[in-house]
């Protein structure tokens, strides 16, 4: 053909292009880990030696501020209880709206999409103004609240996708041979969702474990997640502690990753099957 | 979701909410503005309150952000028991009702702090000034002498450091542009004052680095990022003590006071008193200016400083020949429609 | 909502009439048992998320400051024309209201209102009511001066501003105000604080679109150099949509490039799309900050490589906002682009090739449209989430490179100001929603003619 030369010219430069900018969307994210190692608190290389010294820091008593040791468990309890809120409330609302002939159903969705598409500001100081006269402001339960409907959207999401896969005469069969709804819903449906339910809780989790804005905004130093810990430190003083700790995050949000690429595969797997 | 992963989930959350059981016996919560003053105050006088009292004191960092304290009391869930303030803030917080008041027999009246330093919702504590600072490996052969060095680009090229904030930055301006420290907030309640003030920022606007948190101008003075910056004058002495060749020009400082602030009906004000109790002693006063480069307030406490820091305080006759103070009035009124303007000012 | 408001549906089952209202029935239980398993979520949202933020916005119109710090004077000022200035009652009003307040935080809260409509309202009455204090309570003794050591007599300057040396005056109200303070004589003030007595109040909204309501009633713009906030609206869709832009620029590549790879190969760098994805944007900006700044890394190479021989300005400035923006939204473009690419099938492009159309035709014409789609939601999606950034401007840009959402902020944390702060929400919500539908009615028409 006479085009061969040029076409392979040019998937040559789109080649070219990709992968520069795959390039720049992950080393940055991975060149400043090794300075978390440094043993000088600079941030430029080569570096004079390594320590963990500031991991030692995170692991330790910090002499300013909150703890990094306590932001890590205040992450961990807030993101597994908002979680749990957004994946319970969220699979339940994913089905109800995948039967048949639900009244103002796009409304209703939009609805619960809203979180996903109003500016986190806004809601952050809304929920502030709100929060305080129901004094859940410098609560955990304020902060699980709100990053509960922050990761609402994503359970919809990935359980009405997981939904759309699955075949209501199923449901029907089950309720027709005698079982109650509820228990045809726990022995029938979740099993065969059940991938789409945990890729939506990790996003929830993620989405609580990386919040920022609404932390700002609600949280008092007993709640300070490791985010509002990082928004600190970068306002005040970048520390090789501050690359630590975010390090730490970052292999962490790695790890979720792997475990919802594992479920996506299972999932694809198990509709194939079906 | 199996068996073993619900009992799994319940056990992580069990163990983080376990972790979080913080033992928060007696103690009070002090938030104030990180860095070397929080170090100074902590040194001066929450440990040997600590040692004297038994009481605990956990400290905190906060920007200044009233709202944070209007949604403590709203919601009558404290967290900080006192928190460091600057004047603006000590009358704003007053007039919206937010602040606890305090009581003569705890802080005295107000004929025993200096001027200006008594007020009902605050305790004044220290005296803190507002400076230009430079990196003195950098200017050694000519340092700078006055504040119409800092606008003095052909002298002194480079950068130069200003807080985003109108505060201090109108002053420099006014100042640089010669008008007396007397006359400066007089001139300032002009329409006229303030368009030259920033007519005379425009001369360097270009060359101008606006920092906001008070850790950064050191940071950028020792880089060598600015040639000459506006700075808290105490943070420079701390970055000297780190090993940094950083110099204080001492032409027309600002001064302001530092002040403790309580949240309205704070379920730790009896032990928050103890504390005001603890540092309105003019021995314990005292202290801090000892610790890090603060003035005294109470006047009983000036002369128990010890002569060989007394020179190095902001108050000292010399440092302070022709500093001049922040009318608090002036930016309770202006503050806000400055800030527009400096935005403004800043987009064009 | 109740189920039986929606007969039609069942309805339109044509059956015998028994049959029909057995299924209608059915229909009803199903209808509850749906509205029972997405009704918890659905009120849990609209306690939590929409009626919050509707109850903060509904603060830009709020008008209560006023009326309840001067409940008389809001009374006696509804008789007043709005020229020149009002009778005597509204002075003895406001005069009564300054000195025997119940509430005199009230009154504070009013003045810090009154002085975001006029500066220097706060001085104003704050001057005012101490110097009605004075007057009242004769035997006051003025403030002794005190001796103060060598040094501290720069203190003096702060203090010594007080107005009310006329206080005692005596005479008809209007005079005694007008003495402590002349500037009860102008209109504005006045005008201001009817403006106060509204059931709402448009100051607010207008304040965010660089507008002011005249003395006279009229709307004007605010002076030239107070105006800020049609600079900034201007300025957050900018950024957004060179942000947009750029991404579609490098992601549009990436995304055909992927599509194109064997499985197993797309999906490691779909691996490599998704990590910065799922790292928080705090890490990420971090990460950008320990780049770009002065000291950072980028400068190191640069000035290693000889590019520069100076370190370059690549922070607290547009262009550091341009990469850590792009690099955040970038993903979100890439991942619909390569889900509509992986669906178009290559036989298209190659039936079109082999009957000849020219490799730039074949794109334009056969390959654009059919992954159009990919591209309007990705644009949509990055354009919207770039309108609300806040974390990164705050951290890598400079002044002149904040966005609504940073103001919004501020206007709360800093300044206390919830109306401007809800006004200003109000503009970036209704921003967004309008973006909203304009780009999905354009992408769901362009190239369906």
């Amino acid at each position: 053909m006479v085009n061969t030369s040029l076409e392979r010219a040019s998937n040559l430069a789109v080649a070219v292009v990709s992968l520069l900018v795959l390039l720049f969307l992950i080393v940055p994210l991975l060149v400043a880990i090794p300075l978390s190692f440094n043993l000088e608190p600079y941030f430029t290389y080569p570096m004079p030696g390594y320590s963990l010294r500031w991991y030692a820091e995170i692991f330790g008593s910090s002499a300013n501020g909150v703890a990094w040791h306590a932001a890590f468990a205040n992450s961990l309890f807030i993101g597994l209880c908002a979680c749990a809120v957004a994946t319970v409330l969220g699979t339940m609302a994913s089905f109800g709206l995948n039967r048949e002939d639900v009244p103002f159903r796009g409304l209703v969705q939009g609805l619960l999409l809203s979180p996903l598409v109003v500016p986190v500001v806004v809601f952050a100081t809304g929920s502030v103004y709100f929060f305080a006269r129901l004094s859940l402001v410098g609560t955990y339960t304020g902060l699980i609240i709100a990053h509960a409907l922050l990761g609402v959207p994503y359970v919809v999401i990935t359980v009405t996708a997981a939904l759309s896969g699955f075949d209501n005469n199923l449901y029907r069969a089950g309720v027709s041979l005698g079982a109650t709804p509820l228990s045809v819903f726990r022995r029938v449906v979740l099993p065969l969702i059940a991938p789409g339910v945990a890729s939506g809780a990790v996003f929830a989790f993620v989405v609580s474990w990386d919040e920022i804005i609404v932390t700002l905004f609600l949280a008092y130093p007993e709640q300070h997640t490791v985010p509002r810990r990082l928004w600190a430190g970068v306002n005040e003083q970048l520390s090789p502690v501050v690359i630590a700790a975010s390090t730490i995050l970052f292999i962490i949000t790695l790890g979720l990753l792997f475990a919802t690429e594992y479920l996506r595969r299972r999932n694809e797997r198990l509709l194939g099957s079906a | 979701m199996s068996y073993k992963l619900k009992l799994g989930f319940v056990a992580a959350i069990a163990l983080a909410a376990q972790a979080l059981q913080a033992a928060a016996a007696d103690s009070i919560t002090i938030a104030e503005w990180g860095g070397a003053s929080q170090a100074a105050d902590r040194a001066a006088f929450f440990e040997p309150f600590t040692k004297e009292t038994g009481i605990k004191v956990v400290d905190d960092v906060w920007q200044g952000d009233l709202s944070t304290i209007l949604s403590q009391v709203q919601t009558k869930s404290y967290k900080w028991s006192l928190v460091r303030g600057e004047t603006a803030l000590v009358k704003r917080g007053c007039e919206q009702g937010i602040l606890e008041k305090f009581d003569a027999s705890i802080v005295g009246t107000a004929k025993d702090y200096l001027p200006g330093a008594f007020e009902p919702c605050g305790v004044a504590y220290a005296t803190f000034s507002t400076n230009i600072a430079y990196n003195a490996d950098k200017l050694k052969d000519n340092p700078p002498t006055s504040v119409k060095d800092f606008f003095d680009l052909k002298k002194y090229p480079g950068k130069r450091g200003i807080r985003r904030d109108p505060r201090y930055a109108i002053e420099l301006a006014l100042l640089a542009d010669g008008v007396a420290a007397k006359d400066l907030y007089k001139v300032m309640r002009t329409p006229e004052g303030i368009d030259r003030a920033f007519k005379k920022l425009d001369t360097i606007k270009d060359q101008v680095v606006w920092w906001e948190s008070g850790s950064q101008p050191p940071q950028l003075l020792a880089d060598g990022e600015v040639t000459m910056s506006t700075v808290w004058g105490n943070r420079i002495v701390a970055a000297r003590k780190d090993g940094k060749n950083l110099q204080i020009l001492w032409d027309y400082p600002g001064l302001d006071y530092d002040w403790f602030i309580m949240p309205k009906a704070s379920p730790d004000a009896a032990n928050g008193m103890k504390f005001i109790k603890f540092i309105s002693e003019p021995k314990n006063a005292a202290k801090l200016s000892e610790v890090a480069p603060f003035g005294p307030v109470l006047k009983a406490a000036i002369p128990l400083v010890g002569k060989e820091y007394a020179d190095s305080l902001p108050t000292s006759p010399k440092n302070s020949k022709n500093a001049f103070a922040f009318d608090s009035e002036f930016y309770a009124d202006n503050q806000e429609d400055l800030l527009v303007r400096l935005t403004n000012w800043l987009q064009k | 909502m109740s189920a039986t408001s929606f007969p039609a549906e069942a309805e339109q089952v044509l059956q015998p009439a028994q049959l029909h209202r057995a299924v209608k029935k059915s229909g009803r239980k199903r209808r509850l048992v749906s509205l029972a398993l997405f009704g918890p979520l659905l009120a849990f949202v609209l306690v939590f998320f929409i009626f919050p933020i509707l109850s903060f916005m509904a603060l830009a119109f709020h008008n209560d400051e006023v009326k309840t710090g001067f409940p008389l004077t809001s009374q006696a000022i509804q008789s007043w024309n709005g020229i020149g200035t009002p009778s005597e009652q509204v002075f003895e009003a406001l005069a009564q209201d300054l000195r025997e307040s119940s509430n005199p935080e009230a009154v504070t809260i009013a003045a810090a209102r009154l002085n975001f409509d006029v500066i220097g309202f706060r001085s104003l009455i704050v001057s005012t009511a101490s110097g009605l204090r004075q007057a009242a309570d004769a035997t006051s003794k003025p403030a002794q001066e005190e001796s103060v050591p060598d040094g501290f007599s720069i203190f003096g300057n702060a203090t010594a501003e007080d107005s009310s040396q006329a206080a005692a005056g005596l005479g008809t109200p209007k005079q005694q105000l007008i003495s402590i303070d002349p500037r009860w004589e102008e209109t504005r003030y006045w005008a201001a604080l009817k403006r106060g007595t509204w059931a709402v109040t448009p100051l607010y909204i207008l304040a965010a679109l660089d507008l002011r309501t005249a003395d006279d009633g009229s709307i004007e713009w605010a002076s030239p150099d107070r105006q800020i906030y049609l600079t900034l609206i201007g300025r957050t869709f900018f950024v957004s949509a060179i942000v947009t832009l750029i991404s579609i620029a490098l992601g549009f590549p990436v995304a055909r490039f992927i599509s194109t790879q064997p499985p197993s190969r797309a999906n490691l760098f779909m691996f490599l799309v998704l990590v910065p994805l799922w790292t928080s944007i705090l890490v990420r900006t971090t990460a950008w900050v320990v780049l770009l700044q002065g000291e950072g890394l980028l400068n190191d190479i640069i000035v290693k490589l000889g590019l520069s021989a100076t370190r370059l300005p690549l922070i607290h400035n547009r262009f550091g906002v341009y990469v850590a923006m792009v690099h955040i939204c970038l993903p979100f473009m890439v991942l619909p682009l390569y889900s509509v690419m992986k669906s178009v099938p290559s036989s298209y492009t190659r039936a079109a090739a082999s009957l000849g159309a020219a490799p730039l035709r074949v794109f334009f014409k056969v390959y654009l449209p059919l992954v159009f789609p990919g591209v309007a939601a990705g644009a949509l999606l990055v354009f919207i989430m770039g309108l609300g950034f806040y974390v990164t401007p705050a951290l890598v840009g400079g002044p002149r490179d904040q966005m609504l959402s940073y103001f919004i902020a501020a206007a709360i944390s800093r300044d206390l100001n919830w109306g401007l702060a809800a006004a200003l929400s109000i503009i970036l919500v209704v921003i967004v929603i309008v973006t909203l539908f304009v780009l999905r009615r354009f992408s769901s028409t362009a190239f369906t003619r």
